[in-house]
């Protein structure tokens, strides 16, 4: 891993969430997720000059390259609903309630795995767009 | 069920999808597509699992969604909370609901496209 890598917050937040995740801390991991993936959302947004503080901008920005720019993104609100689900599970809001919806403990190693591409891929557009 | 009555089952949802979105049923044309995932998860595990009967578990078709395209757990997730429970809540605004329905179809054309070829269809 370079540098770069070991110092993005992005990337730090995700290892906070394996840690919590090894510790069987699954409300922490899913919180320390929905971070990760902000931080991965608000790096792209500062690089494209988007406002980015809070989720509500980050729905907002996200929406916005998966309208107009699916050529840099795909998908874009997608990913970022994926991590909203996980500050859902956080804060035992409405999904994390229904059975139907909830993530169970042992689905944390898919669902790190799936946020980390996530994060990954906000990370390497951000890198891209970097000027 | 078998693979076939899988896929016909998902292809025929997607069409009660159009007729329903015609007749302004944005609720059922939602769950519709919903259907139609399942549908198509279900087909694509039949064929991994060589054409058993017994249907996907819900962690089973996560699992599943979450191997076989990229940002595939994303995908069915979004599918799963704005479509499903958009036909409980009617909560979606129209130009967030013709998105979601708009990425939930290209998730089932990609689906399908993985069963059938798959399948050797």
């Amino acid at each position: 891993m370079s540098t770069g890598a070991k110092l993005n917050p992005a990337r730090d937040l995700l290892r906070q969430a394996q840690l919590a995740y090894d510790n069987c801390d699954d409300k922490s991991c899913a919180r320390f997720l929905w971070e990760a993936t902000f931080s991965s959302i608000q790096q792209l947004a500062a690089q494209m000059g988007h406002p980015c503080q809070d989720a509500a901008q980050a729905k907002e920005f996200t929406r916005y390259l998966e309208r107009e720019h699916s050529e840099k993104i795909r998908h874009a609100y997608t990913l970022f609903f994926f991590g909203l689900g996980m500050l859902d599970h956080a804060e035992e809001g409405e999904w994390s309630q229904d059975p139907e919806f909830a993530w169970t403990f042992p689905e944390f190693p898919m669902v790190i795995k799936e946020v980390t591409r996530i994060v990954e891929t906000f990370i390497a557009q951000s890198e891209a767009t970097k000027p | 069920m078998q693979i076939e009555q899988h896929l016909a089952a998902s292809r025929r949802f997607l069409d009660d999808a159009v007729t329903l979105e015609s007749e302004n049923s944005h609720m059922g044309a939602a769950e519709m597509i919903w259907g139609a995932t399942v549908q198509a998860l279900e087909a694509i595990g039949h064929i991994s699992a060589g054409n058993v009967r017994a249907h996907l578990s819900r962690n089973g078709r996560r699992r599943l969604a979450a191997s076989i395209v990229n940002d595939g757990l994303a995908k069915y997730y979004r599918a799963q909370n704005d479509l499903h429970g958009h036909f409980y809540k009617g909560n979606l605004e129209p130009q967030s609901r013709a998105e979601s329905m708009g990425q939930g179809r290209d998730y089932v054309a990609e689906l399908l496209s993985i069963a059938v070829s798959s399948a050797g269809q």
